[in-house]
C-alpha cells in the first residue's frame, strides 16, 4: 500500500492509501478527497440495520456515514473516507462503487443503481437492479462501437450530464466468455474498456425491471417513479436526498423517453433502436 | 372550497400526470390523469365546483359523480397533508 495512489472516481480526484483495481490517474488536478486507513468504530444514530442477515449496517456520527460489513468498515465524508479492513482487497470492492454512492450524497450528488454509454456525445442509460443486464446491455453497444461513461453507478454534474466512472465493465463469467479480464473477488469478471474523459448528456433511459411484460415507454408518473425505484443506496444519509431524488427523476423524465423492459431482455437491435430513436 | 399547496410541498407536471413530493414526510405520490385535472385546478386557486366541471369536460363523466369524486379526492389530499384549505 501507498499513501500517494491516486485515482479519478466519478468525476473526484482521490489520494488513496488502499490500493483500488482500478487503474491509477495521472495529471496534476488537485485533490477532492483523501482515502486513508485507520480505525472506525460502529454507532451513532442507526439509519439502517441488515438484521435478517446481519450483513451490513449504517450510522450518522455528526457529518460522517459509518458502513459497516463484517470485517470491513468505512467512516464517510465529502472530502475524507476511513477505511478500517483486515482485508484491504474486500474493502476496495465495497469502495468503488458502493461506498462511493455515499461519498456522492455527502457531497450533495445522487446515484442510480445504472449503466451508461456514449456515441457522438450522448448517452443512453440502462437502470435495474443487480442482475438485471445492466453491463451486458453497455457491453452489447460497446461492441458496436459505443464507449463506456459508467458501469453500475450512475452520477451528474451540476448540468445533468452523466459523470464517467472507471474504465471497467464487471459482467458476470457468463457474459465474459472470450474476452480479456481478470476475476474478482465478488465472482464477476472485471473487463477493461475505453471510457469517455468528459461528462455526456443523456438523452434516453432503460429501466430493467420484472414488472415490465414487454419493452414499453413509460410516461408520466409510472417513469418518474420507475426512476426512483433506480436510486443506489435506497439508505437516506444526507439531508434534502428526497428532494435532490425528485428533482433528479423529474428532469429525466421531462427531458428523455424513458422505457421499461424485463430483465435481461434487449438485443443489441433493441437498443439501438431505442438509441437511434433518439438520435443518438 | 378552495385549497392551496402547502410551503412542503412540490408538485411538477410530466406528460400529462403530476408527481408530488412532500417535504415533511419525504414521500412521493403520482396522480394519475384524472386525479391530475383536479389537481391543476385546485392549486390554480379555483374551487371543487370548478374543478368538478373540469372533469366533466375532459373525461365526459356524470357531473354528480365528477363532484363527488372531486370532493372526496380534496379531502384525501388534505388529509395527506398535500393541500390545506384556504377558506372555511
Amino acid at each position: 500500500m501507498s499513501g500517494s495512489l491516486r485515482y479519478r472516481l466519478f468525476g473526484l480526484t482521490a489520494s488513496s492509501s488502499l490500493r483500488l483495481p482500478l487503474p491509477e490517474a495521472g495529471g496534476v488536478a488537485p485533490i477532492d478527497i483523501e482515502i486513508v486507513l485507520g480505525s472506525v468504530t460502529a454507532g451513532g444514530v442507526l439509519l439502517w440495520n441488515d438484521t435478517s442477515a446481519d450483513t451490513f449496517a449504517c450510522w450518522r456520527q455528526d457529518d460522517i456515514i459509518v458502513l459497516a460489513w463484517p470485517d470491513v468498515r468505512f467512516a464517510v465524508g465529502a472530502d475524507r473516507v476511513v477505511v478500517d479492513a483486515s482485508d484491504p482487497s474486500a474493502a476496495a470492492m465495497l469502495l468503488v462503487p458502493a461506498v462511493w454512492s455515499i461519498v456522492l450524497a455527502a457531497r450533495g450528488q445522487e446515484s442510480l443503481h445504472g449503466s451508461a454509454v456514449e456515441r457522438c456525445g450522448r448517452a443512453v442509460a440502462v437502470l435495474g437492479h443487480s442482475g438485471a443486464g445492466k453491463s451486458s446491455a453497455a457491453l452489447s453497444l460497446l461492441d458496436h462501437g459505443w464507449r463506456l461513461v459508467t458501469d453500475d453507478l450512475l452520477t451528474f454534474d451540476a448540468w445533468g450530464r452523466a459523470v464517467p466512472g472507471p474504465p471497467i465493465l464487471r459482467l458476470a463469467p457468463d457474459r465474459a466468455m472470450g474476452r480479456s479480464g481478470q476475476p474478482d473477488p465478488a465472482g464477476k469478471f472485471r473487463l477493461p474498456v475505453v471510457t469517455c474523459a468528459d461528462p455526456v448528456p443523456l438523452v434516453a433511459v432503460i429501466i430493467l425491471d420484472d414488472r415490465h411484460e414487454r419493452c414499453e415507454r413509460l410516461a408520466g408518473a409510472a417513469a418518474a417513479s420507475a426512476v426512483l425505484e433506480q436510486v443506489y443506496a435506497p439508505v437516506l444519509t444526507h439531508g434534502g436526498q428526497p428532494r435532490r431524488r425528485f428533482d433528479l427523476a423529474l428532469q429525466m423524465v421531462s427531458t428523455m423517453p424513458v422505457y421499461g423492459a424485463p430483465p435481461r431482455s434487449l438485443t443489441v437491435v433493441d437498443l439501438q433502436w431505442i438509441a437511434e430513436g433518439t438520435g443518438t | 372550497m378552495s385549497y392551496q399547496v402547502p410551503g412542503h410541498v412540490h408538485h411538477r407536471t410530466v406528460d400529462d400526470e403530476v408527481v408530488v413530493f412532500d417535504g415533511q414526510t419525504e414521500t412521493y405520490l403520482g396522480l394519475n390523469s384524472t386525479a391530475t385535472i383536479v389537481w391543476l385546478v385546485l392549486v390554480a386557486g379555483d374551487s371543487t365546483g370548478a374543478a368538478a366541471d373540469a372533469l366533466v369536460a375532459q373525461t365526459g363523466v356524470a357531473p354528480e359523480v365528477a363532484l363527488a369524486d372531486t370532493v372526496a379526492l380534496a379531502a384525501d389530499l388534505v388529509r395527506r397533508g398535500l393541500l390545506e384549505p384556504t377558506e372555511g
